[in-house]
């Protein structure tokens, strides 16, 4: 219990062949942690798809943490190397998103180690404890973490060799952006209904001539339209 | 009777294509060179044309189809000219076909590689104000009808190739060496645009606001990235007053282009009407040292854009642009010639007409086909009243505006390419 | 249209455990105000006989038809209380248990009130998981009753005959022109010193004799499709392709001996420096002349250099022209393991030399002297007859220059002594380890089956299934997947034999429920499931994903991946998962 008041609440993803043992391990051996966390069961620390963690933050979840088999013990061979890439591709949109990087913790947890598991637990609660409730709203993130272009972008951190490194890695953080960018502006349109390029950045906190960049391209694939005209701007709505 | 020799044209604009064409139809073989990925030039960029105000695609499009189907035409797009030997009647050229990444024989044009392409860049034929993808068609009319990929900015994850139904994609092509024997060639290599960042007190790029007529002409485009709603780029605010600045760069003995670029009070005239056509309230201010609105039916285009359009001609050079750093709008500071006083006029939107440079290649290709240039970097004719379209060397011609500001515009540029074709076919004639 | 959800919560007080710490009389009233859930009842021990009739009984009389039950980890009762739920008449997918013990009560003993409200969220949790599932079939597919076995040496022989003998019908692909493999070479093996032809020739006369096994010698494998139970196999011989359906697949292919890089010890420039291999067939040609001294050298080539390990992640996917070229490269390197025969080989061979010509000094250089599995007697018996052994440290290994009269000179630091001895030998015999085969790495790809960081077959678990790999109906026997001598090689293939006619004659094979499922008309066929797939079991067709469910494994890299969002992976949807995660903050 924090000296604020404040419980934090964690949701922690354990895949079913070692981390969720290890977790059933601690109570076995009655390890006592803290009762802020709240276990999901998962076949494969491989099956995080980023929007569950987005989506976990976005709905109030101070802190997420995934734990799987040990880098060579996983039961499917390699879930547990997908998933830190993937997670390593995350960490950058949570940056751009205002989180602190202690929010999420992806680590190894063998059946075994049931202390570890309690160790974890509480280490999470203290931190959090000290940095304070989640603040910013995430379903864009979530909804860019949709998005073919960025899943496609994402997928690509697996298959290393094929790419072209330093271009791929320059495109991503472009990418991201963009993505993330571009469904804030859909998520504000769909919010608060038709919108100017400027109330778009006043409520976006975007700069406008990057708005209209994203117009422009979402007006190329019909995701958005003009709606009229509004004083001296145009208005634009969701198809 | 021997068979008819072929012949070379470099530059795929609308002179280069009547020259084809005209060639073609009588039966003589012409290879059409092109170094960007489509035909069509400047003219493809156009969105109504002076003075009639016609659709300017509308007229191009019938023309570059009709390239892409003759049987007596081969369009070498995304080429460039390497290597000349050899005199009039029997030149060996050798042409470097660009890899596109793409087999132009299977692929449909269908854009599905394209939607589908996480790599976006902006789009050079949208002058940077709109976007493309790595794998791209330039414009929905190009021809050929066909995919590229532009390597720089492609990441090679391959999806292009998976997506595609045609299997047209070719990750590992490799630049082709085309030989070809030509009688004669034919240059339509065009024009590019002074940067008017070399102006620094225009603003060029500090200010997103102010923009180059061809930048001017793609927002106003329908098929442009805004859809043809003209929108200023800082903010997407319809722009309520817009300043044209004439001469941007031209009759400037110091930038080493003296000359008069012939068609910018033109189009200046045209783009301001447009303008008021879109947004009828603007206020649009045209800043000119002379209007040389000249020829047929321009008078009176001048007269209609006072009266019916209100559009103000002010006889004056603006010496500067800045910005309100509240309000963001464009300061234009001039000489008002009248009062003798420094005056300032607030703008949404600022367009630079600048000064038409020599297209870049132009100083290469010279130096290829051993012709001369003259003090502006154009192809000289050296009979210039005589045979308008000759170059230094015998059975090596120029059309359009590689040959400089005495071709007037549109007109004049599809005069010159017909006039090269016969040329050709004439010499064409002696030499066998 | 969907028919309603009739949940039924079952919350156990397990004795105490549960019941001292977690209020579950509030737990069932809280159970009762949630969506869907038409009955909840608490009970002291669900697992019990009174405890399953309970649930069964409430199914029938409140019409459930999903349940949820909170009690202890689903790993010890689920498949218990599956099958009550399957007796009552509901899919066993259609129960969701929910961890109030050890994820719950014994963490949280000494704050029941909070330990009383997470039971409460994790009960909702499962109520709201639940309220998505759907049921699953785990349908059944034929088995081929025919087995490949690839490699003909002792272990693909013994596996061969034993399943023939079984009335099993088994193809042999061996590449060399007769079967036989490695034992042909060899001379008298330990610890009995009979011949090693001895042993395989009736193995090899039995299996030619045998009209179940078709054995096709000079033959290479060129491409294995399909799955368990169903493989297609293609292969060449020096005439003709062959084209086999087999139900199991038994890789025999044995390894390679490593052979030292030219110069190692004067390995390759002098004569008499030979590898103990090249020493077998001497010995058993009679072509070994008399030597004055012969020095072993244990340990060459092995336990040095590094793992070829997780450098490369996706040990599956990484393609075989890769592989091949970091196997050469560890020529130079060496192999990181103990190739565990090589020391009573040496031994073996040294008590052999030392019959033929009892005035030879034998010695041999040792790290770590492993005559192992209570082979000690063999070793006395070698200090018996005045064989030498010197041991070195592996940092400071031995050395050996051209010496004298066309000798060589052997330098050696014996640390117990602490001082370098020097040998003048003119039969230097290098013991050199197994390492992986070219042959393996290939057909590791083919059958999309992982290696271990060592470079041999990975098996599906070292202790409790030794000759199964990843994939199902593939096992690996003999030196394929680690140094083995003869008699564990022959105990491995009959093992495998053993594990292939169970596989076979249950006649069906059923797959998993939990496992991916592609929505056709979202996917765009961007190959990334096939890429990433351990298992082979995603693969594109006609511009869109299939998924063999047989080779599906559930563990849902291809759902996280699609980008387009177009795979499920069944019983752990995106929307159950997120149901969970929903239902955990949302108290």
């Amino acid at each position: 219990m924090g000296k604020t008041g404040f419980e934090p609440r964690i949701i922690v993803f354990c895949c079913n062949w070692r981390a969720y043992v290890g977790a059933d391990m601690a109570g076995t051996s009655r390890l006592q942690y803290s009762p802020n966390i709240r276990i999901i069961r998962v076949m494969c620390c491989g099956r995080m798809d980023p929007t569950f963690v987005l989506s976990a933050f976005s709905w109030g979840a101070d802190g997420v943490m995934i734990l799987g088999c040990h880098p060579g013990d996983c039961n499917y061979l390699k879930g547990n190397f997908m998933a830190e890439r993937r997670i390593q591709f995350l960490r950058q949109a949570l940056k751009h998103m205002g989180i602190e990087e202690e929010r999420l913790k992806l680590d190894w947890v063998s059946a075994s180690e049931g202390h570890k598991f309690a160790y974890l637990a509480n280490e999470m609660v203290g931190k959090l404890e000290k940095l304070g409730p989640i603040k910013p709203r995430l379903e864009e993130t979530v909804d860019a973490f949709r998005t073919e272009r960025l899943r496609w972008v994402m997928g690509l951190a697996h298959m290393e060799p094929k790419i072209e490194k330093k271009r791929y890695f320059a495109k991503t953080g472009e990418i991201m952006r963009d993505e993330i960018e571009r469904q804030t502006i859909i998520g504000k349109i769909k919010e608060k209904g038709p919108m100017t390029v400027r109330e778009l950045s006043e409520a976006t906190n975007i700069a406008t001539d990057r708005i209209l960049r994203h117009i422009i391209a979402l007006r190329k694939v019909g995701t958005i339209s003009e709606a009229g005209e509004k004083e001296d701007e145009y208005l634009y709505q969701v198809m | 009777m021997g068979e008819k020799p072929a012949v070379l044209v470099v530059g795929g604009g609308v002179s280069g294509i009547q020259a084809s064409l005209d060639l073609a139809s009588r039966g003589i073989k012409v290879y059409l060179v092109e170094k960007s990925p489509s035909i069509g030039g400047r003219m493809a960029q156009l969105d109504k044309t002076f003075p009639t105000m016609d659709c300017s695609m509308c007229i191009l499009a019938p023309k570059m189809i009709e390239c892409a189907h003759h049987p007596n035409v081969q369009l070498l797009t995304y080429s460039e000219l390497r290597e000349v030997k050899g005199s009039v009647g029997n030149f060996a050229v050798e042409v470097l076909k660009k890899p596109r990444y793409v087999d132009e024989t299977k692929c449909t044009g269908c854009g599905i590689c394209s939607e589908h392409c996480p790599s976006e860049v902006p789009n050079e034929f949208d002058m940077n104000l709109g976007i493309r993808k790595a794998i791209y068609m330039p414009f929905p009319q190009a021809v050929p009808r066909v995919m590229t990929v532009d390597k720089e900015n492609c990441i090679n994850c391959g999806l292009c190739e998976k997506v595609c139904g045609a299997q047209a994609v070719d990750l590992e092509q490799r630049a082709e060496e085309i030989e070809l024997d030509v009688g004669s060639i034919i240059l339509a290599t065009g024009f590019d645009l002074f940067d008017p960042a070399g102006l620094p007190a225009y603003g060029y790029g500090r200010y997103k606001d102010v923009i180059t007529s061809l930048e001017l002409e793609r927002l106003l485009c329908a098929s442009g990235p805004t859809g043809g709603h003209l929108v200023r780029p800082s903010d997407g605010k319809m722009p309520k007053s817009v300043a044209f600045i004439q001469c941007v760069g031209s009759r400037d003995k110091r930038l080493g282009t003296a000359y008069c670029s012939s068609i910018c009070c033109k189009y200046s005239i045209k783009d301001a009407v447009l303008i008021k056509e879109h947004i009828p309230d603007a206020r649009v201010n045209i800043f000119y040292i002379d209007m040389r609105a000249f020829g047929r039916g321009f008078q009176d285009f001048v007269n209609r854009a006072k009266t019916e359009y209100g559009i103000s001609f002010i006889r004056s050079s603006p010496g500067e642009i800045t910005q309100d750093p509240a309000e963001k709008n464009l300061i234009l500071w001039f000489e008002d010639i009248a009062t003798n006083s420094v005056q300032k006029l607030n703008f949404d939107l600022v367009v630079l007409c600048p000064a038409l440079l020599p297209s870049k290649g132009n100083e290469k290709l010279a130096e290829l086909l051993g012709i001369e240039v003259d003090k502006y970097g154009f192809f000289k004719a050296p009979n210039l009243i005589a045979n308008p379209v000759d170059t230094t060397v015998p059975g090596i011609f120029a059309s359009g505006y590689c040959l400089g500001p005495k071709t007037g515009d549109i007109p004049d540029s599809i005069t010159q390419g017909s006039a090269t074709a016969a040329r050709v076919a004439e010499v064409l004639a002696e030499a066998s | 249209m969907s028919k309603e959800n009739r949940i039924g919560v079952f919350v156990c007080h397990c004795g105490v455990n549960i019941g001292s710490v977690v209020d579950v009389s509030s737990v069932v009233k809280f159970a009762e105000t949630l969506p869907e859930v038409a009955y909840a009842e608490e009970n002291m021990y669900l697992c019990s006989e009174a405890g399953l009739e309970s649930i069964k009984d409430a199914i029938a009389k409140h019409g459930l038809n999903k349940v949820v039950i909170a009690a202890c980890t689903p790993r010890t009762h689920e498949i218990l209380l599956k099958e009550a739920c399957q007796e009552a008449g509901i899919n066993p997918y259609l129960l969701e248990i929910a961890n109030i013990r050890e994820q719950c009560s014994w963490v949280h003993l000494n704050e029941p009130k909070k330990a009383t409200e997470k039971a409460k969220d994790i009960v909702r949790m499962a109520v709201e998981k639940v309220r998505l599932l759907e049921p699953l079939e785990e349908p059944e597919i034929g088995v081929n009753e025919s087995v490949l076995v690839v490699g003909g040496g002792v272990s693909g022989l013994t596996a061969a005959l034993s399943l023939a003998n079984q009335d099993i019908d088994v193809f042999m692909i061996e590449k060399e022109a007769d079967v036989g493999g490695v034992a042909r070479t060899l001379n008298e093996v330990y610890p009995t010193f009979q011949k090693a032809s001895d042993i395989v020739e009736p193995f090899i006369k039995a299996a030619k004799a045998h009209k179940k096994i078709k054995i096709f010698t000079s033959t290479t494998l060129k491409d294995i499709k399909g799955f368990a139970g169903n493989f297609h196999v293609t292969a060449q011989s020096e005439k003709n392709p062959i084209e086999l359906d087999v139900g199991a697949i038994i890789v025999a292919c044995g390894a390679w001996n490593y052979e030292p890089a030219k110069g190692m010890y004067q390995y390759g420039v002098h004569k008499g420096v030979v590898t103990h291999l090249e020493l077998e067939k001497m010995l058993r040609e009679g072509t070994l002349k008399k030597p004055e001294r012969v020095v072993m050298i244990q340990c060459v080539g092995s336990r040095t250099g590094e793992l070829w390990g997780y450098e490369i992640p996706s040990l599956v996917q990484s393609d075989a022209a890769r592989l091949l070229t970091k196997l050469l490269a560890k020529k130079e390197e060496g192999w990181p393991h103990c190739s565990k025969i090589c020391c009573m080989n040496s031994v073996k061979n040294a008590i052999l030399i030392k019959k033929l010509y009892p005035e030879a000094d034998v010695c041999i250089l040792y790290s770590d002297l492993r005559t192992y599995k209570g082979y000690e007697d063999f070793y006395t018996n070698a200090r018996d007859l005045e064989v030498r052994f010197i041991k070195y440290d592996l940092e400071t290994p031995p050395k050996v220059v051209q010496g004298p009269k066309g000798k060589l000179n052997v330098t050696v630091y014996e640390p117990l002594a602490g001082r370098e001895i020097d040998f003048i030998s003119d039969l230097v015999v290098l013991a050199t380890p197994l390492i992986p085969s070219k042959d393996g790495i290939l057909l590791s790809r083919m059958l999309k089956v992982p290696l271990a960081p060592d470079g041999f077959f990975m098996e599906a678990h070292p202790k409790v299934k030794p000759v199964g790999v990843h994939s199902e109906g593939v096992f690996v026997v003999g030196t394929a997947s680690g140094p083995r001598d003869i008699p564990e090689s022959i105990a491995s293939a009959k093992a495998a034999a053993a594990k292939v006619s169970t596989f076979i004659s249950k006649r069906k094979l059923k797959t998993e429920g939990i496992i991916a499922a592609v929505d056709s008309d979202l996917c765009i066929g961007c190959g990334m499931c096939e890429e990433l797939c351990p298992y082979g079991a995603a693969k594109i067709e006609e511009n869109k994903s299939k998924i063999t469910e047989v080779l599906c494994r559930g563990c849902g890299i291809c759902a996280a991946e699609c980008p387009k969002q177009a795979i499920t992976m069944r019983h752990f949807t995106d929307k159950q998962i997120l149901a969970q995660v929903r239902a955990a903050l949302a108290g």
